[in-house]
């Protein structure tokens, strides 16, 4: 049901949509003074963000909340999970907005400011979902803004090719999300997912049923393929090289973070809150998937000298890392799969913007930055981007001490953990560990060919370091983060095992976490771990 | 009255603050003003350590028995809570949460180090702003030492194994970068390479201690999780034990491995484990602490500049070792084998590097020796496993900083003057040129060679008196035994507390061997004591006295150093001069007993020397009059044979020279003294006259072969000469390269060709696959969309498929 709660939990939506109504229309009038919107912009997500650190957690998420720490209110679910994304979010949108932040195309800024806080919309929307419809909107609201932003970008061919690709996959892929989507209705008779009479007790029912309904199987590979696609889990990955490649730098970062966070946090929100446990296609799927997506990532990888397709090879391969933390999870609950996930998604989406904020940085209007030559010589013309780029390649290979690592370890970990609690399984997330441990290595010979490449190769011409302030501060703030929470891992880990711990349960006959219930995490609970964390 | 939480922080956080400073700023700005940032970052950080001094004397009279504590958790940096917590499986591993925080402890053993540190640290940087003036690496030199200082007060205050571990490698990395300074000089660079190698060695024991310690304790901690202080006091005395017992036995995570709660227990693991343990750390002391057989790098580690060999290779980093070790006394406690271990090794070390640091030239090298040897007496002191002893070895690891700070300061002195010439053979006579430097010289020699009322004295006896002490324990529990007519069998009655009591529950046999043991040591101790009496002033006459010589390195103006360098001389001679009898007041039986030896007192209160078996060990507390009388004639004896033969005429150390290089064996055995050519001419002359040409020349060949059976050994020893081995340090370099570096090298160089022809193309063949696989995926990015689409919708279908 609607009531005045819903408008208060959606107080955040609602003030975005009035920063969006104000670009739009004052963006028409005013043509002059384009550098002041992202400025604005990121302003207000900062705004939005120290609010919502302090003031909306208190009044809107947990001053109502029952035994279980969640909250469910019509089509929304409240709980750390919701918090911690949302906040990430919100990072992501003051990121993003500096990122698009373009010296050379200023007019039309006001535009891309708004596609990009709408955008935030949508993960915002999505990151609390809890139902079919208001689902797909987050997920729309999140596509539409994003083809938008790519046809604002270069206007040549190859942009233009680029961004039709993306546009015609991206609707294929949204129709079979609604085709899952209607399964998932018709089984359960409702659009709400978690809570009485949702469709987690209407797949339960349909798996426990003899015989099991198709009609389960049938969904989830429909989600998965929807889902797969924004997430680029092969076989859905075949548009991300070439869009990649045909786009610019910032649409290329943007393209690299925002839908595999809305394709994630749909993955958690839908998926893995409906599949039974104990339920093998279940594990299997996501297992699969991730086993040929970071292989084919990046062994693909390794031919590329394009830049950004090397880099959309990369984000694939890192996708298929995350998966695995979706099949451990769904194989056995107990595994930290998605606090592993959730470390893994802000630690990749940093080192994403960092990469791409820094070639952002490096590129003029006239001389895009194309291929990985160009960066030959950087470390000495332009020690402090080289420094920033070598940092997020070890982390993105998973160095020690860098974000990337963490990321890694806590997504074995979480393998090696479902190997010990899916019973008659181990050996499947044993291959996994083993798997995703050969891609680690191989992925390494890519990420240190560049860094070998901007160190150990003569310069050929000076690269014109036309980027301007914007994607200079995204690339130096993403790196100073990934930096920080590389050394201090246990602040971000701990929140998002709480966030993990806060997910609804999944609905199995065995009731695995009823044993111990889990440690009610509320307001008390996180502030708890703000000081254990200091 | 001071937050000393905050004050803990400070103490570390100043000296990386100037490292930092001197780091950025200094190539460009600061230049030859290096030394403000890392003089005032230090010396500041040395005024916090003395309020932190005071406040923890005036907080540990309220402390509850356990002794005083405090622990600050600065973060939390890794917390790994659930690594197996969650795990369902038939067996449930062993629930250990993975948390490492970064904690710091304040106790009196760690405010004692940090004054220590600190103090020293300043001193030298004072006298480094003057000796490194001008160098090319000034702003490298005050940063590093900077940094040096943050890593060896976080090393003291540190209160996890983790970070001790962190910050062990920390200093040897400063160590190696300052031994190393003048990396243009081979020499240098090699002796870097060297102590850095030689430390891997004990590092390596260090981190199997470690990993054994986390898996027998099951936490790195050494502060017990939950504050213990409020359930002993509400507890009352007799049942606070028990009460204590039961917390640590139901929650194993909670207790540290050195937290009172374990100590008050017990909770200690002895017998092969416990052993081991044991063994292992002291492994890395050994490495650290340059103690045998791992002392081999100490000597080298002079070449870098003399400021670094007073701060890291005299007075702190080397002590880290010592530190260490009494810090995890309750551990040694429970094994007493390993404190035997400990003093054997203590001992050996101490008697091998004085033999060696007799005949050295270099004056470095004579006091690098005698660090390795009073070193060995601070284990010599650890290895009693009494309060006595380990007070006693950190006494003189306090004092010996002072000392051995001025004598290395001293010889910087002279090196600056002497153009870096620091051969003793080469210069002689200083003592006019540099009175200062001089008199600062003779006191510290004074107080290394133990004469009272100087530092030294007072440290080294209480050392010996506390193996001796031992000694007679022993003897005392045995003839009681004897008496009984019982054996020890029936002693160990409570199994829970096996190995961690006292002597009731040592073995027959582990008694007549540590009588045996604590007797030979105490021996080889008092003829240390009379070694380092006479190298000591041995170096100091060579030095000083005689006829005046001044190399020509020093371009003919030598002169004494300027005051940057003369006044932390001073102050350290200061020190030296009053820091025994200030502390030991034992001989004054006026006051009451639990004053007369303040220093031992305060640091009795830390809870792992307060709390648990070696708190109900007899204390410093008696003056042992024929310890210290013994121990006064033989250095006083040290001294004047030093004297005898090094002023005036040197004939008799010629004399002796040549008798302890056994040349008398050379004269009689040389084949061409033995027989006179003429006579053995004129008997084979003889012979042919006779007709027996070919018996003769027979004879002389069996002769000659015979000869050289029988003298083989006697030139072999002469190779091996008393003299000879101490000059040469008893061929440990030689032993190492031929028997470890050698057969390594070769081993090496094995495998790396069976890398290059058997892995290598095993790796390319490898390497070759993913490319491959690569090269035929890419075949399918055709860029159409619809066959995009296409591969999409198939794959699913493929899925469904396999469902129906």
């Amino acid at each position: 049901m609607v009531d005045g709660t819903t408008i208060r939990l959606l107080s955040s939506e609602i003030v975005l949509l009035g920063v969006l109504a104000f670009l739009f229309l004052a963006g028409t009038f005013v043509r002059r003074a384009h550098g002041w919107w992202p400025v604005f912009t990121a302003l207000a997500f900062a705004a939005l963000l120290a609010i919502y650190g302090f003031v909306d957690r208190r009044f809107a998420d947990f001053q109502i909340s029952d035994s279980q720490g969640i909250v469910l209110n019509g089509p929304l679910v409240v709980d750390l999970f919701g918090l911690l994304l949302r906040q990430f979010a919100l990072v992501i949108g003051l990121l993003l907005a500096l990122l698009c932040w373009r010296r050379h195309e200023e007019e039309l800024t006001s535009e891309r400011m708004g596609m990009i806080v709408a955008l935030v919309i949508g993960l915002l929307i999505v990151a609390r979902a809890n139902d079919l419809v208001l689902m797909f909107v987050g997920l729309e609201t999140v596509s539409i803004p994003t083809y938008v932003l790519m046809f604002l970008g270069r206007r040549d061919r190859g942009s233009a090719e680029s961004t039709m690709k993306y546009f015609f996959l991206s609707v294929f892929s949204s129709a079979l999300v609604l085709y899952g989507f209607s399964f998932l209705f018709g089984l359960g008779g409702s659009t709400q997912l978690v809570g009485a009479g949702g469709i987690q007790e209407g797949v339960a029912r349909a798996v426990a049923g003899s015989p099991a309904s198709p009609l389960v199987p049938l969904a989830l590979i429909l989600l998965l393929g929807g889902l797969g696609f924004k997430i680029t889990a092969v076989p859905f990955h075949f548009y991300a090289p070439d869009v990649y490649q045909g786009t610019t730098n910032s649409n290329a970062g943007l393209l690299s973070v925002a839908p595999k966070i809305a394709g994630f946090l749909a993955l958690i929100r839908v998926y893995v809150a409906i599949v039974p446990e104990r339920y093998d296609l279940g594990w299997q799927l996501p297992l699969g998937i991730a086993v040929l997506t970071m292989t084919l990532g990046n062994v693909c990888a390794l031919w590329q000298r394009d830049l950004r397709r090397m880099l959309a090879y990369s984000s694939i391969a890192h996708s298929g890392y995350m998966l695995m933390g979706i099949a451990s999870t769904v194989a056995a609950a107990r595994s930290g799969g998605i606090a592993a996930v959730i470390f893994y998604l802000i630690a990749y989406s940093l080192t994403s913007l960092a990469v791409f904020g820094a070639f952002a940085f490096l590129e003029s209007q006239d001389r895009p930055l194309q291929r990985l030559e160009d960066l030959s010589g950087l470390g000495k013309s332009n020690p402090l981007v080289a420094t920033a780029i070598a940092v997020s390649m070890f982390s993105f290979a998973g160095i020690p001490i860098l974000a990337g690592f963490w990321g890694k370890f806590g997504l074995f970990t979480s393998v090696l953990q479902a190997a010990q609690g899916a019973q008659g399984n181990a050996s499947w997330f044993l291959f996994l560990a083993i798997a995703g441990a050969v891609n680690a290595a191989i992925a390494a010979a890519y990420y240190l060919r560049l860094i070998s490449t901007m160190y150990f190769q003569e310069a050929r011409g000076n690269l014109p370091l036309g980027g301007g302030l914007g994607p200079f501060a995204t690339m130096l703030a993403s790196t100073i983060l990934i930096v920080g929470i590389g050394l201090f891992p246990g602040i971000t880990m701990q929140r998002a095992r709480l966030a993990d711990e806060s997910l609804p349960q999944p609905s199995s006959g065995t009731r695995m976490r009823a044993e111990h219930p889990p440690a009610q995490p509320g307001f008390q609970d996180l502030s708890r771990a703000d000081e254990g964390s200091r | 009255m001071f937050a000393i939480e905050k004050l803990i922080l400070w103490i570390p956080a100043l000296p990386l603050l100037a490292a930092l400073i001197t780091a950025l700023l200094g190539p460009k700005f600061l230049r030859s003003t290096c030394h403000i940032p890392a003089i005032i970052g230090i010396g500041a950080s040395f005024l916090f350590s003395l309020l932190l001094l005071t406040e923890v004397r005036r907080e540990q009279d309220a402390a509850p028995p356990g002794g005083f504590e405090r622990i600050v958790t600065v973060w939390n940096w890794a917390n790994l809570n659930d690594a197996y917590e969650h795990a369902e499986a038939a067996q449930p591993p062993r629930a250990v949460p993975l948390r490492i925080d970064v904690v710091m402890r304040i106790d009196a053993l760690t405010s004692m180090m940090l004054c220590m540190v600190t103090s020293v640290a300043t001193l030298v940087a004072v006298f480094a702003a003057g000796y490194m003036h001008g160098d090319r690496g000034y702003w490298r030199f005050f940063s590093y030492v900077s940094l040096f200082v943050f890593s060896m007060t976080m090393l003291v205050s540190v209160s996890n194994f983790a970070l001790l571990f962190v910050f062990w490698e920390a200093v040897g990395v400063c160590s190696y970068l300052l031994i190393g300074f003048w990396y243009e000089k081979p020499e240098a660079a090699a002796a870097g390479k060297k102590a850095f190698l030689v430390n891997r060695v004990g590092d390596f024991g260090f981190a199997l201690a470690l990993f054994l310690i986390w898996t027998t304790y099951g936490t790195l901690d050494f502060h017990d999780s939950q504050s213990v202080d409020s359930i002993a006091s509400n507890a009352t005395a007799v049942a606070a034990d028990d009460s204590l017992i039961a917390a640590s036995v139901a929650n194993p995570g909670t207790s540290g491995v050195l937290g009172k709660a374990r100590i008050a227990s017990g909770g200690y693991v002895g017998g092969a484990v416990g052993f081991v343990i044991c063994a292992l750390l002291l492994l890395g002391a050994c490495g650290k602490s340059a103690q045998f057989p791992l002392h081999v790098w100490l000597p080298d580690a002079m070449e870098g500049p003399t400021p670094v060999s007073a701060l890291i290779h005299a007075a702190t980093m080397v002590t880290a070792g010592v530190y260490m070790v009494a810090r995890c006394t309750p551990l040694f406690m429970a094994s007493p084998d390993a404190q035997v271990l400990v003093s054997c090794v203590g001992g050996l070390t101490a008697l091998l590097a004085g033999l060696i640091a007799l005949t050295q030239w270099d004056l470095k090298r004579v006091l690098a020796y005698s660090t390795v040897s009073q070193l060995g007496f601070m284990f010599l002191g650890l290895g009693t496993g009494s309060l006595a002893g380990i007070t006693a070895a950190m006494f003189h690891l306090f004092t010996h900083a002072f000392f051995k700070a001025v004598l290395f300061l001293g010889a910087g002195s002279v090196m600056h003057a002497m153009g870096n010439v620091i051969d003793m053979r080469r210069f002689g006579g200083l003592r006019r040129i540099m009175p200062i430097t001089y008199g600062t010289f003779l006191i510290g020699s004074l107080a290394l060679a133990g004469v009272p009322p100087l530092a030294g004295f007072w440290s080294k006896d209480a050392v010996l008196g506390a193996v001796h002490d031992k000694l007679h324990l022993y003897e005392q529990q045995i003839e009681l035994r004897h008496a009984q007519g019982g054996g020890a069998a029936d002693a160990t009655t409570d199994p829970a507390r096996a190995g961690i009591g006292g002597l009731e529950t040592l073995t027959d046999g582990q008694l007549v061997c540590g009588i045996q043991a604590y007797g030979w040591l105490y021996y080889a101790a008092t003829l240390t004591a009379f070694l380092t009496a006479f190298y000591t002033l041995r170096a100091l006459l060579l030095t000083f006295h005689g006829t005046e010589r001044v190399p020509h390195e020093a371009h003919g103006h030598a002169h004494e150093s300027p005051a940057s360098m003369t006044f932390p001389l001073m102050v350290l001679a200061a020190a030296a001069c009053i820091a025994g009898l200030f502390f030991d007041q034992t001989y004054n039986a006026s006051l009451p007993s639990g004053q007369r030896h303040s220093f031992a007192a305060f640091l009795a209160s830390a809870p792992q020397l307060a709390a648990g078996a070696v708190g109900k060990t007899p204390a410093l507390d008696s003056f042992h009059l024929s310890v210290a009388a013994t121990s006064v004639l033989v250095s006083l004896a040290g001294i004047g044979l030093a004297m005898y033969l090094y002023l005036g005429d040197t004939r008799e150390v010629r004399v002796l020279t040549s008798l302890f290089n056994l040349d008398g064996v050379v004269q009689s055995l040389d084949v061409r003294r033995v027989f006179r050519w003429r006579w053995v001419a004129a008997l084979d002359r003889m012979a042919r006259r006779a007709g027996l040409g070919l018996v003769a020349t027979v004879t002389g060949y069996l002769l000659g072969a015979v000869l050289i059976v029988v003298s083989a050994p006697l030139l072999v020893a002469m190779y091996v000469s008393p003299y000879r081995l101490s000059q040469r340090k008893f061929y440990f370099d030689e032993l190492y390269d031929w028997g470890i570096v050698r057969p390594l090298r070769g081993f090496s160089r094995l495998l790396a060709s069976a890398d290059r022809w058997l892995i290598d193309s095993l790796v390319n063949f490898v390497g070759a696959v993913p490319p491959a696989i690569g090269a035929v995926c890419r075949r399918m990015q055709t860029g159409l969309v619809p066959f995009y689409a296409l591969a999409m919708l198939l794959a699913m279908l493929l899925l469904l498929a396999s469902q129906l």
